[in-house]
């Protein structure tokens, strides 16, 4: 069962207090940019090196993390089992939280870096996440129905951000 | 990625963008934006693992039609 209260921006915190390497993509970057498009989980790419999936593994636990697809506690998340380009979608004492090795057909972290924009949710939350121009791209390249959903508000909100309109 | 059709019906989608969601939304801290996306969710969640009846309800009152 999910928590009766989300809480992103605790995750976010466990997440950087164990010093992991990731980008958020996804919907919740998409509303973090402006989109008005609800959105049930939050996106990371995280790097998937060794050490991060360690400091990974440890903010997981933290955060009481299962899979939540099977009954809490039957299957966790470990350090191994993350090191896929697949799909880890997780449920947390925060909320739900969908860990992807890669994104639309291959994209990892290393291949993200470069596309991406720091944003300050308060003091000592910084967060990282991909800009406006690659959401688009990957939700192009993904092109599921609810990615083609969600293009025509990115495309609206880049526009204005090209236009300089607040 | 996109074949024509798409694009097309994406670009006309793209002229029945509620800007005035937009702008509230812009309005917002990025902070506020996150607990916007927190709510929401937290909200989705709930309605997904209530009992039938209550989903039923809320299935019922959306497809209501809008009286005159």
């Amino acid at each position: 069962m999910p928590p009766d209260t989300f809480d992103y921006p605790a995750m976010l915190r466990v997440l950087l207090n164990h010093q992991v390497e990731f980008i958020v993509i996804g919907g919740v970057c998409a509303m973090l940019h402006g989109s008005s498009m609800g959105t049930v989980v939050v996106d990371i790419v995280p790097a998937r090196h060794e050490e991060n999936l360690k400091r990974l593994q440890a903010a997981l636990t933290e955060l009481h993390a299962y899979y939540r697809e099977h009954p809490p506690g039957r299957i966790l998340p470990n350090a191994e089992r993350l090191n896929t380009t697949g799909h880890h979608l997780l449920m947390t004492s925060a909320g739900a939280l969908d860990i992807l090795g890669t994104v639309a057909g291959g994209i990892g972290y290393n291949d993200l870096i470069d596309s991406t924009v720091d944003v300050e949710l308060e003091p000592n939350l910084r967060i990282t996440m991909v800009t406006l121009p690659m959401l688009i791209q990957l939700k192009q390249e993904t092109n599921r129905a609810k990615d083609r959903l969600a293009l025509p508000i990115l495309r609206q909100l880049l526009q204005r951000a090209q236009n300089d309109i607040p | 990625m996109l074949n024509k059709e798409q694009e097309a019906e994406i670009q006309e989608m793209e002229k029945e963008v509620d800007t005035t969601l937009l702008d509230w939304m812009l309005s917002l801290t990025p902070m506020q934006r996150l607990k916007v996306a927190e709510r929401y969710a937290e909200a989705a969640w709930r309605l997904q693992n209530a009992p039938r009846h209550v989903r039923l309800s809320c299935d019922a009152a959306s497809s209501a039609e809008p009286s005159s």
